[in-house]
């Protein structure tokens, strides 16, 4: 139907600079970005938002229910639920922040790379990437940290190790395809060295997917250190973290209520507004670039 | 067989109006588009991107997408029966059995995945109610009948078995299965190599001599419609701007883009010239501004041209043009 | 073309080598591996590969256009890039001013990139969509230092009106601009390293014939102009005709004719060249009665000359063993068996099938 549709240049550009960038923005996308900020806020100023000490325990106001004093209560420690939760921003968000990113970064120049110049390079990556992906995530960081011992930093070097898989098998699926468009062939023929052609010219049209996946992934992070926390590997105690706020309440699950769910529902909030941003990205990079050609 | 130029149209579109909505407003596809096909005789679309001959097609066979398509204004009668106001049941009948489409791009006009025996003989199943081992028979006889060589051995190749050329024969047998009344091809050569194209054109018009049908053939190559086709109709951006006889069309243009058209080939018995090309950039279908369509790109125009309303009138028997002034075509 | 010819004195059939010329193809194969599964690899079996361009010699002069004509399969493309060190050479050389193009020298091979260049086929996949126009084109002229950098802004724009470019349209960004323009481009970048041969892969094939129009007189007044040198690249026999100085028509991997383009187009000699032109559709013939013939179907080419199963004059020698070359005027040749020699070359059997 190309030749019912109006051809490029009969589409104006809707506007340019940040006005304009906002108006090509859906629902989800706005919705999402403003419960991160949002968040992100709660997490800054969270010594300003409560009154209460994140670590200070007061066994005279252990297990108190959500009421006027304590909003979400307090845990078995005495500690004011609300104010361990918003200080848990900070640690959820850092460490989701760096299990996403610094493994992204590397897995996709490593798959770009695999990508554009193939040979044994590109074979050798594909198969430790093929090993990796054979075992389910969670076991291998269990597997890692074991041996390490638990720990942020730990936690940190398994992730690192393990996460990039992922993000190489995406760009390098994306760069197979890109590799034959005429514009990298003309870099080429223009002497372009494939350092530059990788990074200058492909890498800007294939990253899209990978920021889109790397907004489920940075949830997925979370709900890994949340888990771990939960087995006794994660961040260790009295630093408040969602997951392992949830541990710390199952055991009063009957009595006090809200000491797992309501940290857990901030996960759920954090989540939700990740996969808002991560679909409303999808809607304005258009879905061509996010899920294949 | 000559042209039965005195027999009632088989297909007569009146003052097509379609419309596609579009981010940023909407985008008029086809406007007052009127024209007919007649049995025995071929009729050949000509014109560019954007120049409706695509969506002219689609909106006969009720293939255009929803919502975004809508048609706006006009009839489309097949032997007498306006198809806009057909209930879709209805449509599905006619399609495939009364008026079969040929697209242009062999490789994607069939299913990777199913024989092309059964892809060819689906239609004489639905439509005709055959078995599967009449249809097969019928099967192997359409493909002889379109040049597959070995039909019997080939009946259950796969679509990647084949060359483009090849396929397009299996799409032509495809679309033939039920003898449709009218064929309508969708640039059915622009794919496929000039040896191939000039087997696959004379495939057509045979068929098409064999069947007594209608032949619809969109093209935007001139040269191509020159040789298959007894009636043509130009179009530019979503109207027809010129019909009548091929011959006397291509010899006698009577609208400028026309001629400039054919100034723009490069011939292959001229002598070197430079080509003489349409000034300017095609138009702009989201935009429509009062007057001809063609205006800013004609070398012939005047202000006239710019707000008064034009239609097809007619300038010789059975010749018709848009222009105001037919007569500066030279 | 064989590697007898390259022994012949004869000045005038267009490859004797350094008559001058710009670009040297001699003897020149290229091929594509087909990937071999495991199994393939343990049970010893051949590796076989799709031989895309088999022993083609081709001549380009300062100045002159050369048209590479043919279909799909035919290796003209492959022909091309592999002229851009896009593909590895399997056999033969190409040698640009007399040297040979392979040769690993970087300074070298910085030159070679400065001196021929490409233009792609298609407008929409052939321009960064993430770079305005300006910078695609800055790109170049900073990285070959074509001009200082204070001048890069003013040479851009030099380049846009050389090419046709309205200067407004510097900072779009591909993705608002038509297939005429996106190849105006793409010309742009090409002609930015100021090069002395451009090829050109099916410049026009994806335009509008309005734009396509527009476009080759473009080219034409570039050739004028700066003197370049071109080989065009098409399977469009009008276009070729409209623009080439020579031509060599392409078939399943090897050329099998060449010569100047009046030659080719009205005294074409070889049965597949003549198969080509009467497909093409003109207008003024009126409606063609045509016979509607089964689909010929094409085996891999063993021996003899690929065209045999198609040739309507194909004769038993045409199937077996080379194919010799025919010279039927000056600077014009074909390989053929069938085709009668006016100036002498090589001996070779004339079979009793004569063209009409």
């Amino acid at each position: 139907m190309s030749a019912a549709l109006p051809t490029d240049d009969a589409v104006s550009e809707r506007g340019a600079g940040l006005r304009g960038e906002w108006a090509r923005w859906s629902t989800s996308l706005r919705v999402g970005l403003v419960l991160l900020v949002l968040i992100v806020a709660a997490g800054v100023f969270a010594p300003w938002l409560t009154p209460y000490d994140p670590l200070r325990q007061d066994y005279s106001s252990a297990l108190q229910p959500p009421g006027a004093a304590h909003w979400f209560g307090t845990d078995s420690l005495g500690r004011d639920i609300f104010t361990r939760a918003l200080f848990a921003i900070r640690t959820d968000l850092v460490i989701g922040f760096w299990t996403t990113y610094v493994p992204m970064l590397m897995g996709v120049l490593l798959g770009a790379w695999a990508g554009l110049q193939r040979g044994w390079f590109d074979t050798a990556l594909m198969r430790v990437i093929d090993t990796a992906l054979a075992f389910p995530f969670l076991v291998l960081i269990i597997v890692i940290l074991a041996i390490l011992g638990p720990g942020t930093h730990n936690i940190y070097i398994a992730v690192f190790l393990v996460g990039w898989t992922m993000y190489a098998r995406l760009a390098r699926a994306e760069m197979l395809v890109e590799a034959g468009k005429d514009y990298v062939l003309a870099a080429r023929t223009l002497g372009y060295p494939a350092r530059r052609i990788l990074l200058r010219h492909a890498l800007p049209n294939i990253i899209n997917s990978s920021i889109v996946f790397s907004m489920s992934d940075f949830v997925l992070n979370i709900l890994l250190v949340s888990g771990l926390s939960f087995l006794g590997l994660g961040v260790p105690a009295p630093t408040p973290e969602w997951g392992a706020m949830v541990a710390e309440g199952k055991d009063f699950m009957q009595q006090a209520w809200w000491i797992s769910t309501l940290p857990g529902l901030m996960i759920v909030v954090t989540g939700v507004a990740l996969a808002l941003v991560g679909d409303g990205l999808t809607h304005r990079f258009g879905d061509r670039h996010v899920t294949g050609h | 067989m000559s042209p039965a130029t005195e027999a009632p149209a088989l297909l007569r579109v009146e003052d097509l109006e379609v419309a596609f909505r579009v981010p940023g407003g909407e985008v008029v596809a086809s406007r007052g588009v009127s024209l007919e096909a007649r049995a025995g005789e071929t009729l050949g679309l000509v014109g560019e991107s954007g120049s409706g001959k695509s969506v002219l097609c689609r909106a006969v066979l009720r293939l255009l997408p929803r919502p975004a398509a809508s048609v706006r204004r006009g009839k489309i009668l097949f032997d007498g029966t306006d198809l806009l106001g057909l209930p879709e049941p209805r449509m599905r009948e006619i399609r495939g059995a009364d008026i079969a489409m040929v697209f242009q791009n062999p490789m994607t006009s069939l299913s990777p995945v199913w024989p092309l025996g059964d892809q060819i003989t689906e239609g004489l199943r639905l439509h005709r109610g055959l078995s599967r081992k009449a249809a097969r028979e019928a099967g192997i006889a359409l493909m002889q009948a379109t040049g597959i060589p070995e039909p019997a051995r080939r009946y259950d190749d796969y679509p990647w078995q084949w060359s483009g050329g090849m396929l397009q024969r299996a799409v032509i047998a495809m679309a033939m299965a039920c003898s449709p009344r009218l064929l309508l091809a969708d640039e059915p050569t622009t794919a496929l190599d000039v040896t191939i194209q000039e087997q696959i054109l004379a495939l057509l018009s045979e068929l098409q001599a064999a069947k007594g049908m209608a032949l619809v053939l969109v093209s935007h190559d001139i040269g191509v419609v020159a040789e298959t086709c007894d009636r043509i109709a130009v179009m530019y951006a979503g109207t027809v701007v010129e019909t009548g006889p091929a011959a006397e069309v291509l010899a006698n243009p009577r609208h400028p883009y026309t001629l400039g058209l054919m100034g723009s080939r490069p011939d292959m018995d001229g002598d070197d010239r430079r080509l003489r090309p349409i000034p300017g950039q095609p138009p702009d279908l989201a935009r429509r501004s009062p007057g001809c369509p063609f205006a800013d790109r004609c070398v012939f125009v005047s202000d006239e041209c710019r707000t008064a309303q034009v239609a097809l009138t007619a300038c010789a028997p059975g010749h018709a043009s848009a222009c105001l002034f037919p007569e500066r075509v030279q | 073309m064989s590697g007898a010819r390259s022994a012949s004195s004869s000045a005038e059939d267009g490859v004797t080598p350094n008559a001058g010329m710009l670009l040297h193809v001699d003897r020149v194969r290229v091929r594509f591996p087909r990937p071999r599964s495991l199994v393939d690899v343990i049970a010893r079996k051949p590796a076989s590969a799709v031989e895309a361009v088999r022993d083609v010699t081709l001549a380009i002069r300062p100045g002159e256009t050369v048209g590479l004509v043919g279909e799909s399969g035919s290796g003209k493309t492959t022909l091309g890039r592999a002229i851009l060190q896009l593909h590895p050479v399997a056999g033969g050389e190409i040698r640009y001013r007399g040297r040979r193009i392979h040769d690993a020298d970087a300074a070298w091979q910085r030159q070679l990139r400065r001196e021929v260049q490409m233009v792609f086929q298609d407008p929409y996949s052939s321009l960064n969509p993430r770079m305005t126009i300006a910078q695609t084109l800055a790109e170049v002229l900073r990285f070959h230092r074509i001009v200082p950098d204070a001048a890069v802004a003013d040479e851009v724009r030099r380049l846009m009106a050389l090419v046709g470019l309205p200067a407004s349209l510097a900072d779009r960004f591909p993705r608002g601009m038509s297939g005429g323009q996106r190849q105006r481009v793409g010309l742009a970048r090409a002609l930015a390293v100021r090069p002395s041969l451009l090829v050109l892969d099916e410049p026009v094939a994806a335009l509008d014939v309005s734009i396509q129009a527009q476009i080759l007189n473009l080219l034409d007044d570039l050739r004028h102009e700066l003197g370049l040198a071109m080989l065009f690249v098409a399977h469009d026999l009008s276009v070729v005709r409209h623009v080439s100085d020579r031509v060599a028509v392409m078939y399943r991997g090897r050329i099998v004719e060449q010569g100047p383009r009046d030659a080719i187009f009205g005294r074409p000699a070889h049965p597949y060249t003549r198969t080509l032109l009467a497909a093409v559709p003109r207008v003024g013939s009126g409606k063609r009665a045509r016979q509607a013939q089964a689909a010929v179907e094409l085996a891999t080419p063993t021996d003899g000359c690929a065209f045999a199963p198609r040739c309507p004059l194909a004769a038993d020698v045409c199937r077996t063993g080379a194919v010799p070359e025919r010279v039927p005027e000056p600077g014009h040749v074909a390989a053929c068996h069938v085709v009668p020699s006016r100036v002498s070359s090589d001996s070779g059997v004339l079979p009793c099938a004569t063209p009409s």
